[in-house]
Order: structure tokens, then sequence, then C-alpha cells
């Protein structure tokens, strides 16, 4: 990979995104100002087509260049490409991938117009909730940017929480970090912590969205402010009164004057606690993600888990020439979405494929097997069978063999199996 | 206990066999030709054409290095064909001592046993018209030294079968002739009475007349099982059974079937 590129933290929400950047040997990394309004960082997912150009604007520009009639604007874009939809710009369609192509696009121009490069080495996106959908917009649309295989990842706002944390100072993370993150799409609390005694070191983080929580708009009047003060003066008196914590950290626009509307709460946070406001947290730990995917191994000493991790080693017993070797299908701490194994074997005097599971908490062994025996070549050891196996939700895991043939010794069938196992998390 | 074989990179411009009209894509399909094809490898079957075959293609490079570095005799070529194999894990160890084993035979025969032996590779293969090329660079070698009467009788029995299979039958009857002039076996003379029943050849009475009655009409009747047989099986044919009840599906299935014969064909005749 190019280290000498740009490594980028992109966030992207449901109506903003936010960038966070740095290059290899920099110590932090730096948010991106697209704008000199009054919140810079933060870019709107709109989009507009210029009327009789191959020309783009996105954010406020596409407001704007939509307000002095030269195009039409699309917003929401990650809406669009969740429904698969499509916008109709002068008479041609455009699908959701196109509309986040060239959102992506622009949104990353100014960046590297500014850094004064072209070149990218890592991008890890983060979203509140990764589906499979978007996620195979963002691949789609980032190949289409020319960047290479491996150079681009997706990971949840739970995982870039767990990065950013991890990544400050050891007495910052102790004891339990913590997160809440007020925006549009409510209020998530957010806590990390790591177990040691296993091996290796895990540091876990989980989300919740607090029900009692409230939208920044009641910020706009007094008794809002109030209201929103008691709420969170309640939920940190409930949620961490038992709990041993090392640092809170306060995110989202909602947070952005937490001081001058919730007193009380910012009060109660900071008894014995180092309390925290950082605007583009989940950029920056998708920064921190983007700069530990260059290294082959993490360098950091601890196996990562969160929702959409899973919690199984998947590994499959073949013979690699003369020798017997585990081929490791899924490691646990992987995000399910980032499970893909193609391989071709042969098989010889067997009649199915088995799968070791090893759950990673109790180290308790199971086995997953896809039998063979549609394949009616199962006596013939010539035969190459293309395997497939991927998770298709957290829980669920899916392999497909099909029968390749012999090249021109003997042909292929139409014969493919497919099957899919629930692969239950532990509490 | 039951294996699964993980296999490597598939080429993307394959390694082709002429002899066989064979296209090898992958280290296993390399191995498998070379396991069952010993009297069919060339000498100096490890040129440059392989060696660069198993590196780009199949990225293979310590493998064609090793190649490079040991195989200079025809005892290294077979023991790099032994090194090939086991590297690849492909066969079993019973398995690869039996072609350790075809190895060493073949490394004992003479120039005209390897020839012979090249020809019934091909006859297996179905490739007739190749094998009556290399049979017929023995009879044209009657006068070697190492090619004794009964080595040459079975050359010619084995060019009648290569002529018959092709529907050459007043070939394979004077092959089948010279065979039993020098042999004078009743097997022989059988062979010819079937060839001239499947031809326009009139079964000579010089020969007619050596076969007792009771054993030509037993002949006779083999002979028409044998017909009724070889009919029997072309009504079974999934094709004619598709080409009876579902003409639709007839023609499709009748073009695939006429390609496949038509290549089969092909082949027999280079």
């Amino acid at each position: 990979m190019e280290k000498n590129g740009l490594i980028i933290g992109y966030d992207l929400c449901k109506d903003f995104c936010r960038i966070s950047c740095f290059r290899d040997g920099e110590a932090e990394p730096e948010d991106f100002a697209f704008s000199d309004n009054e919140n810079p960082y933060i870019l709107h997912n709109s989009i507009c087509k210029k009327k009789g150009a191959d020309q783009w604007f996105v954010g406020a520009q596409a407001y704007e260049a939509a307000l002095m009639g030269s195009g039409a604007v699309v917003d929401k874009l990650l809406k669009i490409v969740e429904m698969n939809g499509f916008s109709t710009l002068e008479g041609k369609r455009y699908s959701a991938e196109d509309l986040l192509y060239y959102f992506i696009r622009e949104s990353l121009s100014g960046l590297l117009k500014s850094r004064g490069t072209n070149e990218i080495a890592s991008i890890v996106f983060t979203l509140q909730e990764p589906e499979p959908r978007v996620i195979d917009a963002l691949n789609a649309s980032t190949k289409r940017l020319g960047l290479p295989e491996g150079t681009v990842h997706v990971i949840s706002h739970t995982e870039s929480f767990l990065y950013f944390a991890i990544s400050q100072k050891r007495e910052l993370w102790t004891n339990l970090s913590v997160l809440y993150d007020l925006s549009a799409n409510g209020l998530h609390y957010y806590e990390m912590e790591t177990l040691r005694g296993m091996t290796p070191n895990v540091a876990r983080a989980k989300c919740s969205f607090l029900e009692d929580g409230f939208s920044p708009a009641i910020l706009s009047s007094s008794s809002g402010q109030r209201l929103a003060d008691n709420i969170m003066t309640s939920c940190i008196d409930r949620m961490l009164s038992k709990k041993v914590v090392s640092s809170v950290y306060l995110s989202g626009n909602g947070m952005e004057k937490c001081q001058e509307w919730g007193p009380s709460f910012i009060k109660l946070l900071c008894q014995r606690r180092r309390v925290f406001y950082i605007e583009n947290l989940f950029a920056k730990g998708a920064a921190y993600a983007a700069a530990d995917r260059l290294n082959p191994v993490s360098a950091y000493p601890f196996r990562f888990m969160c929702k959409g991790h899973i919690d199984v080693d998947i590994c499959l017993s073949v013979m690699r020439g003369s020798n017997r070797q585990n081929l490791c299908v899924a490691a646990g701490g992987e995000n399910w979405f980032d499970v893909h194994t193609e391989i071709d074997f042969i098989v010889d005097e067997e009649d199915a494929v088995r799968f070791t599971v090893r759950r990673l908490n109790d180290k308790t062994d199971g086995e997953i097997i896809v039998p063979l025996d549609e394949f009616k070549k199962l006596g013939r050891r010539e035969n190459r069978y293309h395997l497939s196996a991927k998770f298709i939700s957290e829980e669920i895991f899916s392999v497909t063999v099909t029968d390749k043939g012999f090249g021109d010794f003997y042909p292929a069938s139409d014969v493919v199996v497919n099957r899919s196992f629930r692969i239950g998390k532990e509490e | 206990m039951g294996r699964l074989l993980l296999c490597g990179k598939e080429a993307q411009h394959p390694y082709v066999v002429e002899d066989l009209d064979l296209r090898i894509r992958s280290a296993e399909e390399l191995c498998y030709y070379i396991y069952h094809n010993v009297a069919l490898l060339p000498d100096g079957f490890f040129d440059e054409r392989l060696l660069r075959f198993l590196e780009e293609e199949l990225e293979m490079k310590e493998t064609a290095e090793k190649i490079r570095r040991f195989c200079h005799s025809e005892s290294d070529e077979d023991n790099t064909l032994y090194m090939l194999l086991s590297e690849n894990g492909f066969y079993r160890p019973e398995e690869m001592e039996e072609f350790r084993a075809r190895l060493a035979m073949r490394r004992r025969r003479n120039g005209p046993e390897k020839t012979k032996d090249r020809g019934d590779a091909l006859v297996f293969q179905e490739r007739y018209r190749s094998a009556l090329r290399a049979f017929r660079s023995l009879k044209d070698r009657q006068g070697d030294a190492r090619i004794t009467q009964d080595f040459y009788v079975s050359v010619l029995n084995s060019m009648a079968d290569c002529y018959g299979c092709l529907g050459e039958f007043d070939k394979a009857y004077e092959c089948l002739v010279m065979v039993y002039e020098e042999t004078r076996s009743m097997e022989i003379l059988k062979k010819m009475y079937e060839v001239c029943n499947l031809s326009d050849i009139a079964f000579p009475d010089c020969y007619a007349n050596r076969i007792p009655s009771e054993t030509m009409r037993r002949w006779e009747r083999s002979f028409q099982t044998k017909v009724a047989v070889a009919e029997q099986r072309a009504q079974e044919n999934p094709v004619m059974e598709c080409f009876l009840h579902d003409p639709e599906k007839a023609r499709e299935e009748l073009c695939a079937f006429a390609d496949a014969e038509k290549e089969k064909y092909r082949k027999m005749l280079e």
C-alpha cells in the first residue's frame, strides 16, 4: 500500500459527513474544514449537478447552486442508497451508487487538493450501523475512484469509538471509557473496556440508543435546555454512578454547547472523571483505524470486539501440498461483512466439508458440516470444487460449493450446494 | 482418513499438450497428466516452455528453480517428475510408490518398447491416428535387432485394432492377415471373420475351410449378439430417448451430442 498517501477517516451519517485525516508518521488526525462557515467540519449529504455540464456540487454549495437555478439538489443520499433508489437529473437516470460516487469524489477532492496530493493510502468509512447495501455501494464507488482493493474498509460507529478511545493515553482507558453522542439521530451511549487475562487481551465496546434521549432541536429554547439538562443528569446518575470511569467523551452537534445548556449534568459528569468534547470523534476513530489497516498485523495489543464483530474462529482442515494445516476462514474480531473466503479444493475420500467453530469466550469447539453428496462425482478425486464462505449477517454464516470439473479431463456439472448456518453470539 | 486438497492458482494461458490436444490449467491437472501418461511424456519434458508455465502462470517459482537446478539427465528427469508430484500432494504415498515403479520400468524399456508403449497409450486415449504413426514407425524398423517377431506381431495387432476403430476395415484386415500368417491363432482368425462381416470384404475360403462348422456357427451367433447389443445401446442413448419423447429439447441435445462426437472423431484422426 502507498504509505505516503493520506490516511482518511470518513464519518458518513444520514444527513452529513465529516472527515479526519493524517499521514503516516503524524501523531494525530486533523479534522478537515469543508468551508469557513459556522460549521466548517460538517458537509451535508446533498449533491447537485450543474445544468448542461458535467460538474457536481456538494453540501452547502449544492443548495446554493439549486437556489441559483443551476440544477436540482438531491439530498439524504444514504437513504437513497439503503433503498437502492435513483434520481433523474436532466433526463438522465443516476443510480444510488452513481450519486454516492460523485458525492465521495467531490467531498474528497477538496481534501486532496488542500493536502497537495492525489494519493490515498488507506480510508475507513464509519457508519452508525453498516448495512450490506451501503457497504456494497461504498466499495463500488471507491473502486470507481480507482482506490485499490484493501485500501477501503467500513466500520461501525461503535468500532470507531473503540479505536478512538484506545488510541488515547493509557490513563484514559485503564477503566471504562464512555461516550455520549447527541445528534439528530438521538442520544447514543457507548462504552469501551479492556479485558485482561485473555489471550490476546480484548478491547470491547458496545452501544445503546437511549430511549429517554432527545433531539438537539429542543435546545433552541431555554425550557428545552432545562429539560435536556435534567434528562442528561438523570442518565448519568443512573448509568455511571456505580461504574469506574476513566474518561467521558461528548460528541455530536447537540453536545457542542453543552456547558451552556447542561451545567448540572456537566458538573455531575466531571466528578472524578475526565471529560472531553470531541467534535469529530467518529471520523478521528476511523482515521486511527485506517492507519492501523496499513500494518500487516494490528499495532494494538488487543483483539477488538463490538457489535458486528464475529466472536468465533472458523477454520477448515486442508492439505497444502503434503502438509496438513488449518485454514482460517473467519477470525474472531473481524467485522462480519469483511469475512469472505474463496478457495478451490479437491476432495479425496471425503463426503463433506467440515469447519471447526471455536468460540473466543470459552474456547469451546463446534462443527459445521456441508455435505457433498449432491455432487455425484465424489468417488473420483479428479474434480475441482470452488468454495465461497462468508457471513450474510452478523449471525448467519453461508457456504456455497460449486463444481468446476477438472479442466479438459472432466467437465463441470451444474450442481451448486449452498448452506447457511446460524452462529449465535454469546451474551 | 479423508482429505481436502487445497488447489493452487489456475492459469490464464494454459499449457498445451499438442499430441493430446490438451490444455492444462493447474498444477493438479499437470500432475494428473503426468501420472496417467508416463508413456507419453517426451524426452526433455522439463523444457523452457513448461518451466515458464510453472513460473508465470502457476506462480510456482521455487519449484521451477528446483527443476532448473537438478534436472540434467534422464534419471534426473524421473526424480524431478517424482519431486513435482510429491510436492503437490495430489497422490497418496502408495500411489507415489506405484508411480516410481512405473518410472523405473519405463527407464528399463528400450527404444522400440517405449514407442510401442506410447502407441498403446494413444490408443487408450482414442488417438488412433497418432497411435498408428507410432506403430508404423516400428513396422518400418523391422530390421532392428531389438524388434523380435513376437514384438512385431503385437505391433501389427495393435495397428489392426486402430484401423478397425477408424472404420478402415481393409487395412485392419491386411494387418490381421499378417498376424495370422505368423501365429495361426484362432482368435485372430475370428477377428478376421468379424472384420469381413463388418465390411464388404469376402472371407476367403482358404481361411473358412480351417474353421470347423460348429465353431463357425458359434462365431456367427456371437457376432449377431454383438450387433444386437450395439443396436440396443444406440436405442437407449439418452439423446435418442429425448428425440422420441421430447422433440423440443431434442434439437438442442442432438446438436450438443453431434458436437461432442465430432470433437471425439477429430481427436481420433489427429
